[in-house]
Formats: structure tokens, sequence, C-alpha cells
């Protein structure tokens, strides 16, 4: 005999299908319609050409591909790009890395100061970053150069030289996402048991041997996040200063590869070359990363 | 006694100083007059300090209106991102169903997948739906964040199960689970993930650059870069001026709540 | 692979965490190679000891010595001392080989010497054929012995032991505590072991050393610490069950537990606490050394009793007692009948009775004939 009321059998299946679902359901939604249909749809705008008003787009097979590989162009942003990221890495991998290091394992006093200071300026505006450099980078008064002239230093038009200009944008980039990759990095260190770093001193092994060879291992999956992220969202927020103060100039010094399909779609109207660009530049990343895995892999050490 | 400790702690200021530094420059450039500006750049100290730069930001551009914009397209997506991630979240911890990993796996691929392969085909979709230049066109793409459901999941599953199990045996509905157990346990990741969210929202550059072109609905940084251009870089101190106003409500809200925002990354174990 | 032991000397030695005093003023002498036991409740400061000879926490006052030079401005690595972690905190990235050649690759010992070393190693402790594995593909004892082959290949006159055997279960810790004294006869180095078991401090040292609330309370013998417990804290911490502590009242030869609980004390116990100045006293009885007896005894012979609670442990019974309204506890090994309910006659043997200041709870020593027991372990 049931005492209480149990739904049917059925009707508990269903039920145990809709809610999971349902509760999956708006972000699987969001994901799908905002990030991995346009990916479709952008491989498909790649082989045709389109100015985004006609009302049919034209097939033409391979042709934009084939076209934007043989542009001097593209192979400036490409080089360019592979320029900002090596420059990004260093400023946002490798140096908060070792500062990360050093705040969890050698210093024992200021830990909230310094997390809360150094991510500060993670929480600002690529924008208000670059107006900020942009003074700051100023030729005749701003302060960087006015400091270089007082030290007998010289001191180029940042913004306008052909050799400063990428460094100069990438510093921007790297100021601002500094802070947040080195609260990621230190999060992956403080979680080394500290027995294991005691061990190693227990065996004479310096700070930097505790690092690379204790360290570094234990921290690499955080590591190549870091890294992932630098490389594909460095070139995106590298943008943001190309776009707002240099229009990638002088003379395309200062483009890559996110302001290059940027301009073939909002500037030349050419959908397809710059889908076609963009399913490249996919193509770069995905196979970077792959070698980068390969490579990585035998180090890399993750806990589960 | 040899102390070895303070040594480590110079490199550490340096790298304080610059995060900090631009940060100074800004604040003292707005405070400053043109005279001051150009004659006494290295100087970090506005003496006599003029309100004068921000005044005239006020007046030159509808600061309330761009902040009221900014404030609406970072609140509402804010508060989807939350919503969406918080249910996924509960979907992808306390049910098992088959195929359960690898859907978690693809969400967490839209991390990597470039802005530039989603730009195009999302103004299409934007332009055609004719929400260009409206608050839907800036925030609906953005309503579910794989990064909010990576630690949201990371979250609950630091909660003891015998906690949920405890309410199952009490036949407690999953509303109330979710409501009364489950957030109020992770709290603290809330607040700070919400922080974040809104932090970035409220920066975002690149998407609102496409959607928007009417001078109307410009969010925070696009005025920034108009009023950029607008002064063609010469009027310094009220560019950094509007540069602090447009910097305020996000520091303001970071300093408030620094300590969650920073601990929850620490404690999240964040791993690649 | 024995080596050159060293001496270990802690001149009173101080640590404080902030306004947290770990260990109170530590005086203690280790002899080269003697194996020592540092034993307490958890944050008694053993482990706080244990650091400050490996030089991973720095001494606050007073002098550390390791083998007559001034070690507190010593860093870990200029020690020379190997250490066992209680999490054996093995390189969770490196295999087994690897793990055990890092500090010797750090030192740049040569090669030929390391494959030496490391094959000795892992021999001495079974681990052959294992060299390949990490951690995570072994079992807890097999890193456990990992984490003392790590230990041994530095061949260091200075042997430190976190609990090594806590994370393993009951069997094999019987196994490793042996091996671990066999391992320590082949090395000759001098050997602190921390640990809160009373059973591995009895088993594993020479001398142990007892500490509470980051105050030595005493070193000796495994036996002396048994037989003749320095204060009540000793007297409570080792044995199982634990001592029975009665306060009471000397008056002349009669001592007085309370209510109806008069004992005639023999003379040359009652000569010996008559000289001590105070006549308020504790006394204590091992569960093991009182006897019970069904028919009735002359007053003053013993103590009547009601038992309230039997325990049987296969090996021992205990029994639970209830004299006036004071508890104890008695335990009898297998064989003796059970005794009936109702009331018993608690007796005691007086060559096996502690007695202890009712103040500060210290020992008030043992009258000279009492017990053929010496300080001879000291010697």
């Amino acid at each position: 005999m049931k005492i209480a009321r149990e739904p049917g059998p059925k009707f508990a299946a269903i039920k145990g299908y809709l809610v999971p679902w349902g509760c999956l359901a708006p972000a699987l939604a969001f994901l799908a319609l905002f990030t991995f249909w346009p990916l479709v749809s952008t491989l498909k705008l790649s082989f045709y050409q389109w100015n985004m008003v006609s009302p049919t787009p034209k097939w033409v097979g391979l042709t934009n591909y084939l076209e934007i590989l043989r542009s001097r162009e593209f192979w400036l942003a490409f080089w360019h790009t592979l320029e900002y990221t090596l420059i990004l890495l260093a400023l946002n991998l490798a140096l908060p890395y070792i500062t990360a290091y050093i705040l969890s394992h050698l210093v024992f006093k200021g830990q909230n100061f310094y997390r809360a200071l150094i991510f500060l300026p993670s929480v600002l505006s690529l924008a208000v970053a670059a107006v900020i450099f942009l003074w700051l980078y100023n030729p005749l008064a701003g302060p960087v150069n006015a400091l270089l002239r007082l030290l007998g230093l010289p001191a180029p038009p940042w913004l306008s030289s052909y050799r400063w200009v990428i460094p100069a944008l990438a510093v921007i980039t790297a100021w601002k996402s500094f802070g947040y990759n080195f609260i990621v990095l230190l999060a992956g260190l403080v979680a080394v048991p500290l027995e294991l770093i005691e061990a190693a001193r227990l065996e004479k092994a310096s700070n930097w041997q505790i690092f690379w060879r204790i360290v570094r291992p234990l921290t690499s999956g955080t590591a190549l996040y870091v890294l992932v992220m630098t490389v594909i969202i460095g070139s995106q927020y590298v943008f943001v200063p190309i776009q707002m103060l240099t229009n990638g100039g002088p003379d395309q010094a200062s483009t890559n590869l996110v302001f290059f399909i940027y301009q073939y779609t909002f500037n030349f109207f050419q959908t397809g070359k710059a889908a076609a660009a963009a399913v490249i530049t996919l193509i770069i990343f995905g196979g970077l990363l792959f070698l980068q895995k390969r490579v990585l892999e035998k180090g890399v050490y993750y806990e589960n | 006694m040899k102390t070895k400790i303070p040594w480590w702690h110079f490199p550490l200021l340096l790298v304080v100083l610059g995060s900090l530094l631009p940060l100074i420059w800004m604040l003292a450039t707005a405070w400053k007059t043109p005279e001051q500006v150009f004659n006494a750049s290295l100087n970090p100290w506005p003496y006599p300090a003029t309100a004068a730069n921000f005044a005239y930001v006020m007046g030159a551009i509808p600061l309330g209106r761009y902040i009221l914009n900014t404030f609406i397209i970072a609140f509402i997506v804010t508060a989807a991102k939350l919503l969406t991630s918080i249910l996924a979240a509960y979907g992808f911890t306390q049910f098992s169903f088959r195929g359960r990993e690898t859907l978690f796996y693809l969400c967490l691929l839209s991390i990597f997948v470039p802005f530039t392969v989603t730009m195009m085909p999302n103004y299409l979709f934007m332009s055609r739906m004719g929400w260009l230049n409206t608050y839907t066109g800036v925030a609906l793409p953005q309503m579910a964040d794989a990064l909010g459901i990576f630690l949201l999941r990371q979250s609950i599953r630091s909660i003891p199960p015998s906690l949920v199990e405890a309410a199952r045996l009490d036949r407690v509905g999953h509303g109330r689970i979710l409501g009364r157990v489950l957030l109020p346990a992770i709290k603290p990741s809330l607040i700070a993930l919400g922080i974040l969210f809104f932090i970035n929202t409220w920066n975002e550059y690149f998407w609102p650059l496409l959607m928007i072109n009417d001078k109307s609905m410009y969010t925070l940084p696009l005025a920034l870069q108009m009023f950029t251009n607008l002064e063609g870089g010469t009027n310094w101190g009220a560019m950094m001026a509007a540069a602090t106003l447009a910097s305020l409500p996000p520091v303001v809200a970071y300093l408030l709540a620094q300590r969650y925002v920073v601990d929850t990354f620490i404690h999240s174990g964040l791993k690649g | 692979m024995p080596v050159i032991a060293g001496d270990i000397y802690f001149d009173k030695v101080r640590k404080e965490y902030g306004r947290v005093t770990a260990l109170e003023q530590l005086d203690l002498r280790v002899a080269a190679g003697e194996r020592l036991v540092l034993l307490g409740p958890s944050g008694c400061g053993k482990t706080t000891a244990l650091r400050l000879v490996a030089g991973l926490e720095r001494v606050t006052s007073g002098k550390l010595y390791l083998n007559g030079r001034l070690a507190n401005n010593l860093e870990p690595g200029e020690r020379d001392v190997a250490m066992v972690f209680q999490n054996y905190a093995l390189y969770p990235h490196m295999t087994v080989w690897e793990n055990i050649a890092f500090g010797l690759q750090v030192r740049r010992v040569a090669k030929e010497e390391i494959k030496a070393r490391i094959k000795e190693a892992l021999a001495i402790l079974g681990l052959e054929g294992l060299e390949e594995r990490r951690p995570r593909e072994l079992s807890g004892g097999q890193r456990q012995r990992v984490a003392l082959a790590r230990a041994i290949v530095k061949q260091a006159p200075y042997f430190l032991l976190d609990e090594p055997l806590s994370n393993l279960d009951a069997q094999l810790r019987t196994q490793a505590r042996t091996e671990l004294v066999r391992l320590h006869r082949k090395l000759n180095s001098t050997m602190i072991y921390v640990t809160h078991d009373q059973v591995e401090a009895m088993t594993i040292g020479q001398r142990i050393a007892i500490l509470a609330g980051g105050v030595l309370q005493q070193v000796d013998t495994p036996e002396n610490i048994y037989n003749r417990p320095a204060n009540t804290f000793v007297a409570k911490f080792i044995g199982n069950p634990p001592m029975n502590l009665l306060p009471g009242i000397v008056k002349g030869n009669q001592l007085f537990l309370g209510e109806g609980l008069k004992l005639i004390i023999p003379g040359n116990w009652s000569a010996w606490l008559l000289g001590k100045s105070q006549n308020r006293v504790i006394m204590g009885l091992r569960p093991e050394d009182v006897t019970l007896r069904e028919e009735g005894v002359a007053e003053g012979e013993g103590l009547p009793v009601r038992i309230t609670w039997r325990e049987n442990c296969g090996k021992e019974r205990l029994y639970y007692l209830a004299a006036g309204d004071k508890e104890l506890t008695a335990s009898f090994s297998e064989g003796r009948t059970e005794p009936r309910g109702g009331e018993l006659w608690l007796t005691i043997d007086w060559d096996k009775v502690h007695f202890f200041a009712e103040g500060d709870g210290n020992s008030l020593g043992y009258p000279w004939n009492t017990r053929e027991l010496s300080l001879k372990a000291y010697a």
C-alpha cells in the first residue's frame, strides 16, 4: 500500500531530464548562439565574397584565402602579432610568474598589500589605459620623455616611431593585464605544499633551483592557462590601443591580425576576406596551442 | 642576526611602482592647470590644484548619460551571467548524465574562441534584428560566461556533499537546495564573480565599439575615445580628468570588495 | 653507509610565533648517534623543536648548537640534516629515482656517486624496481620508504623524522617501527623522532623527551618514563589505560582519599612522605598494578569499590570502578577469574605506587628501597 501519492515512473523519468537540462539550457543556448554558431558562420563566410550590403553573397571558393595569403598587409599583421605576443609573454607571463613566486615563497610580510596594489590596474578599462599612456608617451611634454631628457637619454616619439610603436602599445596592454595574470599565477603558486619547498631548502637548493625544478613543474597547469590566454586574449587586448592611438600606423607599423580583420570588416567591407583571415588566425592559434601542448605536455603536471 | 627577508621586497616594490605610477600621473595631471601640465609634467603633486578639468569634462560631454548607459549594460550583463552560471554550475554538479563532462569541456572551449571569429556574424545578427545602438545588442551575446561556470562549479564542488545529501533525504526541492544550501555557502565566490563581471563589462571597448555609433548610446570607454579625438591631444588635464571619472566606479567597487576578489582567485584553484 | 654523527644541544631555546609561545626555554642535549623521541600531544612544541634543528624556523632566543657549532643563523641547507616529513613531501612530478637524486644533484655530487648511493638506499629499503614510478603510483608504505631513502642517501649526521608513520595503517606501522630502528643502527646518525604516539615512542626511543604546552616535562629512558614519571602529566600521558590519580591528605601513617577511603601507609613510604613539606598529595596507581578482592580486608588495607562498567579487550579486561565519589580503572590480563558484582576490595602493591605534590603535580620521589630501578640508562 502506498501512503503518499507518488508520481508515476514515466513522469519521474521525464522530470529527471527536465531539471538538469533546464539548468544547463540558458548557458548552453547563449554559448551556442553567440560563440559556436558564429564560429561556423565565419567559416562559411570565408568562402564567399560579400560587402554586407548586397542581398546575396557570392561563392568564391578559396579565393579569399589565396588573396589574403598573398597580401603584404596580412603578413605584416602576422609578424606584428608575433612580436606583440612575444613581448606580452615576457611581461605578462614570465614577469608575473616570478613576481608571484617572490611574493608567495620568499616574502612573509605585506602579502595583502602587494596583492591589492598589483591587481589594481587590471580593474581599469583598456581605453583608460590607452589614454593615460597617450599622455605618458607624449613626445613633447609627456613624463616619460621628460624623464629621459632629464637623464640625458634619447627620447623617441614612441607612437609614431616604426621601431618603438609595437613595444609601446604592448606595454599599455601588459600594464593593464599584469595584475590579473599575477593573481591567477599566485593562486597556483600558493597551492604548492610548503613541505615540498622546505624539503628542497634542506638540500641547499637555491631559490632559483626551487622555482625552476619544483615550483614551475608543479604549477605548469596554471602557467599553461595563462600562456594560452596571453596568446589569444593578448592580441585582442592590443587591438584597443591600436585602434584608439595609432589606427595601425605609422604606415601599418602597428597593425596586428585582430586589427587587420577589424579593418577588412568594418572599414573596407570585405567580409569574406576578413572571415578568411579570422579562420587563418584561428588555425594559427590552434596550431600554436597544439604545438605548445605537445612540447609542454611532458613537463606539465596536473594534480588530478 | 642575518636578515635576508627585506631584500626580496625590493623587486616587489618595483612592480607595485610600475603598477601605480601611471595612475598617479593620471590623478596628478587631472588636477593641474595647462601650464603645470606642460612645464612640470614630472611633478606628481599639483599645486595649487584645480578642479577646472573636471568641470570642463562635465560641460563638454553628457557624462551622466554615459554613466547611465554603461551602468545599465554592466548591470544586465552581470545579472544574466551570474544567473546562467549558477544554473549551469548546479546542473553540472548535482546531476549525472551521459556526456556531462564532454559538455562541460565544450563550454570551457568557448573561452578559447577568439573574438575576431565571432564578431562578424554576431554583428550581422544584431544588425538584422535591428538591435544596433541598443542595450540588447551590447548585452545579449555576453549573457553566458564559461569562466563563471567553471569557477562556480569549483566552489560548489568544495562544499561537503553531505550538506546537499541531507537536504535530499528531507525531500527538499531543487530550488530550495540551491537557494538555501548552496548559494549561501558560495556567497564569497558569487560576490567576487559578480564584481569581476561588472568591472569587465564596465570596461568593455571592442564589442560596444561595433554595436554603437549613436553618440547618445555611448558607454564610458567609447566616450573617452571620442573625447580624446575631440581634444586632439592637447588638453591633457581634461583628458586625464575624464579617464579618472571613467575609472572611478570599477576602482571603488574593487577596493570595497578587494579581499573577496583576490581571495576567490586564490582559493578557486584556477588551473588550466 | 654509517655516517659520523653529531650532537645537538638546545641551550635555553625559546620560540615564539608573534604572541604565541611554541617553545618555552628548552634545555636538552641529544648525544651523537642517539635515538631520541620527542613525544607530546598536538601543539606541544615537538614539531617546532624539530624544525628549529632543521633550520626551517628561527630560534627566538637562546642558543642551538649542532656538533658544538652555534647554529642559530645557519640556513637549512647549511646544517647537513636529513628530514622525513609527516606527509613525506615527495615531489609529485618526479619519479622515485629523481626524488632521491634531487638533493644530491643540487649539491653537485658526482653522477657515479649518486648512482651508487641510490642503489644502496633502494636495496636497504626494498624499493628496487620502483625507480621509475611517481609518488602517486606508490602505496603509503612505499612512499614512506622513498622518503626514508631520500633522507639516508644524504648521509647526514642528523636524521629528523616528523611523525613519519602517522599516515600508515596500524599493521604497517608496527612493521615500520622495527625497520626504522634497524635502519638507524646501520646509519648511526643522531636521530630525533617526533610523535604523539606513546607506543612508537617507547619502542623507538633510546630516550624520550616529553613536551607539553611548550615545556619539557621529562627526558629519560622509556623504562624510567614509565616507572618513574616526573609529574602527573607524564604519569597520565604514558600508559594505557592512563594512571589513576587520587588526591588525598597524609596524616601520620594514614592516607585519606575521601569519605570512608583510608589507607595505612607502610613504613618506608610514610617516613619518605613525612620528610616532604606538604601533606596534600596525589596518589598515582596504574590500572595494571591494583588487585580486586572479593573477601573483605582489614581497615586501611584496601579501598571498598563497586564495578560500574566492564570492557573485554581480548588480551586484557578493564573494570571501571567507583570508590565513594572517586572513579578508577583497573585492568587484568586474561586468565583470572571474573570478579562478581557488588562490593569488592581494591588492594594496592606499595612497591608500585607513585606520589605527586598536589599543587605543581611534580613527583615526590620514591623511598630508596622501593625498587631496584636505577638511573642506569642515563649513563
